[in-house]
């Protein structure tokens, strides 16, 4: 199919199956129909920042990732399966950690965590540590559904974390799709976890390798009669086109064969995943979250942890191989600036090892962040083996979904309304860095080097060029916009509707450096999408809003 | 990666469920919608029904036909005998379609319904291996080396009756009744992962075969004090002094009546949730049971709450079960005499989704629903006259209820089988299971104790390139899907084959093989999908094989095997296709 055939194909393949949330109110659905609405749309997404999600399968454990050498109770608990043996504590820990990384004086990263020797020399590593949550589940699917939802444990949420972000941001999406998008989010692999599940569609992509997709595409333009099976079948045929139009994507990119700064490890295929990241991230795709994953830490018996070659040592030095490597590609890239990773695994394991030389489920664990714009250092107290749960667990120190709003808020600047949101609002979602106070423990720096925040009042200076989704949306009434200015510049804020019309101007002037806002009302517009637009000297940027009557 | 290295790197992952343990702990799942969906005013009732209210409800549903009256027309004809054959069933083949064709709605669909009674004759095979755990108590032992041996075991045993389970809904005598176990066990929902042991888990299973479509008062009392189900909802824990609400919560909201009636009004109170908690106390598993029943429910009345309760209002009496004391007045007669119609509206608008269509607030539909449930309640909970009517009904075959469901992945899957009529053993059923996993529907694992949501949520930008990739292009191109395999716990695997051989005797039953090719390919569309697509899709799958269609009609056989496998390819991959 042709361009033009798509063009021309879309309204009428689409209308059946379109209109969600604006029954009335948005009758001249036309995409690319006007240059200006290609503009809008094309630079609807405000930021080049990357996240990459590092899922460890299985649950691992914490107390042999970041070890606790010095304390008896690891020493007494960790016999069997420890770095330090109870009766030659000093041989063995001469021995076995002296290849280690050591953390601060009482925590070592083990010898897998000399690999990231560079990054945690050059602070861009933060290990964060006990983060869990509470009233803990030890059901890997459960425990992996609440980390992947952002719910508490006790509710059963059927959207993903990722997918809802996404949905804020795209609220149309998937029926919004046209020729030249990029996938939302791209997980490697063959099915998508429900991270990405919105609240109508699933908000990623699953491709084992985008530099060989095969989309499904025949007759996806064809017109749907307008009957229950003509809605279906528009229903189907707009993901045809979606994983044509990726697909398309895909072989432009990748026209010829993408080339790495770095050798990747051939053997290892967490590696290989992040090195499909590192071409995805370099194609020019204006992709922002990836995921990948590495299985196997559900250790249940020889977890082997001290050595390589099997069991969880062959996995962390697996991991902390395949993120060097990751983030020495992207270094001589020269996008490492914009792209962040983060490791989480649903649970970490027992504080005492079994009768089969492994551990079992348990609770809280570490979290590694690495990155340019992170602040590197060992986050929070060390493992607390005394005041352990009625499980004989850790109890967690940090929740999960501060990390998670740390993401959402200060790299890719959702305001914080709309973070709480995203993440339903529990009691623990301050971002971390922030506000985080932990028995004595002196305030911390942010996760971030230059968190990007909304409002005066955190008392950090926004160092960028940038327009904040509004607030609330979808809305009624009135809805709040927010951007930053890093200089004094003349600015123009528009608002247009999903035709690309300029429907109102709601500042044209001279502003100065730092945050500004811009009240836009409803009144007299029809239910629907409209679009947002800053243009400044240093900058143009374009968000999407939905306003409900 | 080719796709035949695509398959065999799908079935080198592992099941995604296959690493419960038992004594897992479980928090107690709690319908509740984000914040962020219900404070802008949006607020859905139901997940679904959010997902639903966003696809415009089509016109030419308006002039839907209600009728409950059977079909009158003598005979039904292929186009609805197909339909019936998918939406009862998993599809039929040709022979099964012209038979049903000549018959009248109501005598094809006893058709269907006679041939699944569960007598010897029809008592399936167990699954392979169920000799081992079946009967067998759940605790050989304290030896770790005797305990790991259990659990690889009881893995495989899911593994095993998730193949035999596939393979009993592509066996023409039983189908329909397994169509309904897939209904009932997405309905009273309970996970492997959880209950963990195979000899609950089959067991209940194989409950809804024997009660397929038996009475549904009757399936309450039976589910609620199901091993398996006093396992998953944690009724087995629960205290006489501190009642678990876990399941008294799910059976209201999930299993019987819904948060609130069609009218939108609150069908309970979380007061009737405690009060009857306390009311199903009493119940537990009997873990010590010997071969060859282990795992049976036990009732002990010292672990009854006996305090007076009073649910929806009732007059305060020490509820409880029958089933486990005859002398305590029974909470489920108690709930169906308080909520019948509630009930009955309930159970009868998901039996429509899951047969007719999906959306219920169309005028049509709901005045259909009126009448099914009105139905159940006149006929004392019987299932089989709701079913019944339904499904040979004036409203069921109105053409606008053709081709408006999106298959599962185990209605695709099955029905590629039985379409194209392929052989399937254990072997090649474990090929199914894998495949079927991967397309989102891992059998025995669902998701939550909501279960799978289904509709639309079955196919993304990542599922349907999946079903054209491993099944459609496999099948169509290479004749098979996958290769053989052994994965490490001991089972086999076969491809999935459709040899040329195969395939033209498919062809050949196809009336207009010798004919033109324009009415052959019609006719294998219509083999094939519920519905025709448009003139223009017709023509540019007869394009792609152009030069052979003037000469189709004296073509010899082995001469029409790479045409054939063209049309197919291109058939399966219709979104049509993907309908049923």
């Amino acid at each position: 199919m042709n361009r033009r055939d798509f063009l021309r194909a879309i309204p009428l393949g689409l209308t059946a199956a379109a209109a969600p949330l604006h029954a009335r109110g948005l009758s001249g659905r036309a995409f690319g129909a006007s240059p200006l609405l290609r503009a809008l749309t094309n630079s609807a997404q405000a930021t080049d920042r990357v996240l990459v999600l590092i899922n460890l399968g299985g649950g691992n454990d914490g107390l042999n990732t970041l070890i606790p050498f010095e304390d008896p109770l690891y020493i007494q608990n960790r016999a069997r399966t420890g770095f330090v043996a109870p009766r030659d504590r000093t041989t063995l820990n001469a021995t076995l950690l002296r290849p280690g990384l050591a953390l601060n004086p009482q925590m070592n990263a083990g010898p897998a965590g000399s690999t990231f020797l560079d990054l945690w020399r050059g602070g861009r590593m933060a290990i964060v540590q006990n983060v869990g949550y509470p009233d803990p589940s030890y059901s890997h699917f459960r425990s992996t559904d609440i980390w992947n939802s952002a719910s508490d444990s006790n509710i059963v949420l059927s959207t993903g974390w990722i997918g809802r972000y996404l949905d804020t941001e795209f609220p149309q999406y998937p029926l919004d799709v046209k020729p030249g998008d990029d996938p939302l989010a791209i997980q490697i692999d063959y099915s998508l976890s429900p991270v990405f599940q919105g609240s109508q569609a699933e908000m990623g992509l699953a491709v084992a390798d985008p530099t060989h997709y095969d989309p499904g595409y025949l007759y996806a333009d064809d017109p749907s009669p307008d009957t229950a099976h003509g809605a279906e079948l528009a229903f189907v045929r707009s993901l045809l086109l979606q994983s044509n139009v990726y697909g398309n994507r895909f072989q432009q990119l990748f026209a010829s064969p993408p080339q790495s700064r770095v050798e990747y490890p051939q053997d290892n295929d967490l590696a290989l995943q992040l090195q499909k990241v590192a071409w995805c991230i370099t194609s020019g795709m204006k992709t922002r979250i990836y995921f990948v994953s590495q299985d196997g830490y559900d250790t249940h018996s020889q977890q082997n942890s001290r050595t390589r070659g099997n069991g969880q040592g062959e996995l962390l030095f697996r991991l902390a191989e395949a993120i060097a490597t990751f983030q020495a590609d992207i270094d001589r890239m020269g996008i490492a600036d914009r792209v962040v990773g983060m490791t989480y695994s649903e649970f970490g394991r027992r504080v005492d090892d079994n009768d089969s030389l492994g551990t079992d489920h348990g609770t809280a664990a570490p979290s590694f962040i690495f990155g340019n714009a992170i602040n590197g250092q060992l986050y929070g107290p060390n493992p607390d083996l005394v005041d352990l749960n009625d499980n004989g667990d850790l109890k967690w120190k940090v929740d999960f979904r501060q990390l998670y709003a740390a993401v959402l808020g200060d790299w890719f600047g959702v305001s914080t309304e709309l973070r709480k949101a995203i993440l339903n609002q529990p009691a623990n979602a301050q971002p971390f860095g922030v506000d985080f106070d932990v028995n004595g423990c002196p305030k911390m720096q942010p996760l971030f080097r230059q968190p990007l925040r909304a409002g005066l009042g955190d008392g950090h200076v926004t160092q960028a060029f940038f327009l904040r989704g509004n607030s609330p949306n979808p809305f009624r009434g009135e809805t709040l916009i927010r951007f930053d200015l890093a200089r004094s510049e003349h600015v123009t804020l528009e608002v247009f509707d999903s035709r690309g019309a300029p429907v109102r101007t709601l500042m044209k002037e001279c502003l100065s450096a730092g945050p500004h806002q811009a009240t836009f009302r409803g009144d007299g517009l029809a239910s629907g999408v409209y679009f947002y637009r800053l243009e400044g000297e240093t900058g143009v940027q374009t968000r999407k809003m939905l306003y409900v009557k | 990666m080719d796709r035949r290295g695509f398959l065999n790197q799908t079935l080198l992952l592992p099941i995604a469920g296959l690493m419960g343990r038992p004594g897992a702990s479980h928090s107690r799942p709690e319908a509740r919608y984000p914040d962020w969906l219900t404070g802008t005013g949006l607020k859905p009732a139901r997940f679904e029904d959010f997902e639903s209210r966003s696809i415009p409800y089509p016109a030419s549903r308006r002039a839907l036909t209600t009728s409950l009256t059977p079909l009158p027309d003598a005979q039904l004809g292929a186009v609805r005998a197909a339909h019936l054959y998918r939406r009862a069933g998993f599809g039929g083949n040709s022979a099964e379609i012209a038979a049903a064709a000549a018959l009248s709605a109501t005598a094809a669909l006893d058709a269907l319904l006679d041939n699944a009674l569960l007598d010897a004759a029809h008592r399936p095979p167990l699954p392979a291996n169920a000799a081992a755990w079946l009967t067998v108590p759940p605790y050989l032992g304290d030896d770790p080396a005797i305990q790991k041996t259990q659990n690889d075991l009881y893995v495989r045993a899911w593994f095993q009756m998730q193949v035999h389970w596939i393979r009993r809904m592509a066996d023409p005598s039983v189908m329909m009744r397994e169509k309904l176990v897939l209904f009932w066990m997405n309905h009273f929902v309970i996970a492997a992962d959880k209950v963990y042991f195979p000899q609950m888990i089959f067991r209940y299973l194989d409950y809804f075969r024997g009660s397929a479509w038996g009475n549904f008062k009757q399936m309450v009392k039976d589910v609620t004090i199901a091993p398996a189900m006093l396992s998953y909802l944690d009724g087995a824990d629960s205290q006489a002094d501190s009642p678990n609400e876990n399941y008294a919560r799910e059976l209201m909201e999930l299993f019987t009546l819904g948060v609130t009636d069609k009218n939108g009004v609150a069908n309970y109170t979380e007061q009737d949730i405690k009060e009857i908690a306390k009311a199903l106390t009493g119940w537990t598993i009997n873990y010590e049971a010997p071969a060859p029943l282990p795992l049976p429910a036990a009732y002990a009345d010292a672990n009854h709450n006996s305090t007076l309760k009073s649910p929806f209002g009732a007059t305060p009496a020490n509820y409880g079960l029958k089933s486990g004391n005859p002398a305590l007045p029974d909470v489920i007669d108690l709930l169906f005499q308080q909520r019948g119609s509630q009930i009955a509206w309930f159970i009868c608008e998901e039996l429509y989704r899951h047969f007719v269509y999906q959306r219920t607030d169309g005028a049509a539909e709901r005045a259909v629903i009126d009448d099914l449930a009105a139905l159940l309640q006149g006929s004392n909970w019987e299932l089989r006259p709701v079913l019944r009517a339904l499904l040979s009904s004036t409203h069921f075959h109105d053409p606008a209820n053709l081709g408006v469901q999106v298959k599962s992945p185990a209605e695709y899957l099955v029905g590629l089988v039985r379409h194209l009529e392929l052989p399937l053993d254990d072997f090649v059923g474990g090929t199914l299971d894998y495949v079927c996993s991967f397309e989102g529907m891992e059998l025995l694992f669902p998701p939550n104790v909501k279960g799978w949501i289904g509709y639309r949520r079955w196919l993304s930008t990542t599922t349907l390139p999946l079903r054209d990739t491993v099944v459609a292009t496999n099948l169509a191109v290479g004749g098979q899907v996958g290769d053989t395999f052994d994965d490490d716990q001991g089972n086999h695997f076969e491809p999935l084959l459709l040899g040329d051989a195969a395939l033209i005797q498919w062809a050949k039953k196809l009336p207009s093989y010798h004919a033109g090719f324009y009415g052959f390919l019609v006719q294998m569309i219509g083999a094939l999908c519920a519905n025709l697509p448009s003139q223009r899709v017709v023509d540019n799958i007869q394009a792609k094989v152009t030069d052979h269609t003037y000469e189709w009609p004296t073509l010899a056989d082995a001469d029409r095997i790479s045409t054939l496998r063209t049309l197919l390819n291109e058939i399966l991959l219709l979104a049509e296709y993907q309908l049923a």
